[in-house]
């Protein structure tokens, strides 16, 4: 015979985690999250609405954290001349951006544009502080997640730099 | 697009300004009306800004339980509050009668004739009638400002009830902001305009850190200038074969001014002096006791400005002696001799707040 009691403890831990909790799950940044852990995530960071046009961050802004897309389109822009506005990238649902500011404060390189009506979570510096503080093993965790993602652009630039250099000595000869 | 976005920001902060020429005047009435509530809420903010830390350290031993850990500080606040209370009070108590007496009727007319008598001892035979008559001028005024001074103290006693009941409110708020301060944090940014979001995140992020690092300074660099002019004082009386009663009332009045810089340190010497100087000595008042009390507190101050304040000072908050003064008088108009003690520390904190806010408005180009 199934007990009642059993049956609702397991039903809580199955229950599905929230759409937000889910997108944060499939960044790399909190890969390899328990579901605990990033219950504790989601109740620390910022859900933010943004209109087609809004701007969510202006080049030069103090950098402090990274956004998340749940749903929208973002582009990532140098609008410094604002009749040349230069487009780095175009981010969908699901895409991150400004991962950068979380390890260092320097001022953002770029502008980041909503180009559709955007809802984006914000993980930002003072809340990766605060888990560090309370919560060490899921602080290094998101910290070793960060380092592979620098990591992976760091080898990928070395790639692109060696490609470069190739060609160059390629044309000279 | 960033150009619309700082016009739309200009756009705001103007309609802002001019929504402020009513709203403001109503708000100033609103937090007239609730003043009392606002100053109290103030006040839990910032000893919850001082405990948070310990708690948030608690949380990561107690398997991340923030109720667990809140209350731990509870108890560890009520067990230290306890312990000094049961070790110092008895003393304090003792003490605090013992002056009160002394203080009052045939024993401060004893006691006058001690300073008296003490002070012409320092003042050349020759002028001793000019110095006299300016003793005497001032013993005068004594009484008026005795009688004052008591009237003060007995309002003060009667206001310990209603301090006691705002007290137990300021814990309740206390413990509700370190339970549900980041709920509240995430619920206040909800409603922050997108322009502002990252600036006012990062503005609380740093004015409270800069805040709680300034009063938990402060604290401690006080508790630091109590604790050991007491130890210094019971040092000197026990070594020279000295009369100082009150030592420990001295010291811990010498920690208390020391929220007040500049003219805290000679506070703690003035009223050892006074101390020493009224109570009758075995071997006579001695030059070499006064220069030895002045250099013991001193010391101590050397200690906590090479030792203790760059330690644990997170911000500094330099101020002008000018503004010092200043800040005291407004404080003293406010709230008295209270206001005067508090007026600094509240100062610093409001400069380190505006500090960082103007940091803020320059770095999102919004100024």
């Amino acid at each position: 015979m199934r007990s009642a009691i059993w049956e609702n403890i397991f039903k809580k831990q199955a229950k599905q985690l929230s759409e937000t909790a889910l997108a944060i799950s499939h960044v790399p940044v909190f890969s390899g999250l328990s579901r605990r852990e990033l219950r504790e995530v989601e109740n620390i960071i910022h859900q933010r609405e943004y209109q087609a046009g809004e701007a969510i961050f202006d080049q030069g802004d103090p950098g402090l954290g990274m956004y998340i897309i749940i749903r929208g389109q973002v582009q990532i822009v140098n609008n410094q001349d604002p009749d040349n506005m230069i487009v780095y990238s175009e981010l969908n649902d699901g895409d991150f951006f400004g991962d950068m500011a979380l390890v260092d404060d320097a001022d953002r390189s770029a502008a980041a544009l909503a180009t559709a009506d955007t809802r984006l979570i914000a993980f930002f510096r003072p809340e990766l502080k605060d888990i560090l503080s309370r919560f060490p093993n899921l602080g290094n965790k998101i910290l070793m997640n960060l380092a592979k993602v620098i990591a992976q652009r760091l080898r990928k630039t070395n790639d692109l730099l060696i490609e470069a250099q190739q060609q160059t000595a390629g044309d000279s000869t | 697009m960033a150009e619309g976005t700082s016009l739309s920001a200009r756009k705001f902060m103007q309609t802002l300004m001019r929504g402020s020429q009513i709203v403001l005047p109503l708000l100033a009435i609103l937090l007239l009306w609730y003043a009392e509530i606002l100053l109290l809420l103030i006040l839990a903010l910032l000893l919850s800004s001082i405990l948070s830390p310990l708690a948030d350290w608690l949380e990561t031993r107690l398997g991340g339980s923030r109720i667990l850990a809140v209350l731990s500080v509870y108890l560890v606040m009520i067990l230290i509050i306890v312990g000094l209370a049961s070790m110092a009070g008895p003393v304090l108590v003792q003490q605090a009668k013992a002056m009160t007496a002394a203080f009052k009727g045939q024993n401060l007319t004893e006691l006058i004739d001690n300073l008296r008598q003490s002070l012409l001892g320092f003042i050349p035979p020759d002028m001793h009638q000019v110095a006299e008559a300016r003793f005497d001028s001032l013993v005068q005024k004594l009484p008026g400002f005795l009688a004052t001074f008591a009237d003060d103290l007995a309002g003060f006693v009667f206001k310990i009830a209603s301090v006691v009941g705002k007290l137990v409110l300021v814990l309740v708020f206390t413990f509700i902001l370190m339970l549900e301060s980041r709920n509240f944090k995430v619920q206040f940014l909800r409603v922050i305009p997108n322009p502002y979001f990252e600036l006012t995140l990062n503005l609380l992020d740093k004015i409270s850190a800069q805040v709680s690092g300034y009063l938990r300074g402060q604290g401690a660099a006080a508790a630091t200038v109590g604790v050991l002019s007491t130890i210094g004082l019971f040092i000197i009386s026990v070594a020279m074969n000295v009369t100082i009663p009150y030592f420990v009332i001295v010291g811990m009045l010498a920690g208390f001014a020391n929220l007040i810089p500049f003219i805290g340190p000679f506070v703690g010497i003035i009223f050892a002096w006074i101390v020493y100087l009224m109570t009758p000595q075995a071997a006579g008042i001695s030059a070499i006791v006064l220069v030895v009390l002045a250099a013991m507190f001193m010391f101590v101050q050397m200690i906590d400005n090479f030792l203790v304040s760059p330690k644990i000072m997170s911000a500094s908050v330099g101020m002008h002696p000018l503004v010092v003064i200043v800040v005291i008088m407004i404080g003293n108009a406010l709230m008295g001799p209270l206001g005067m003690l508090f007026a600094v520390p509240a100062f610093g904190v409001i400069k380190v707040t505006v500090e960082e806010v103007r940091w803020g408005l320059k770095a999102y180009r919004i100024l």
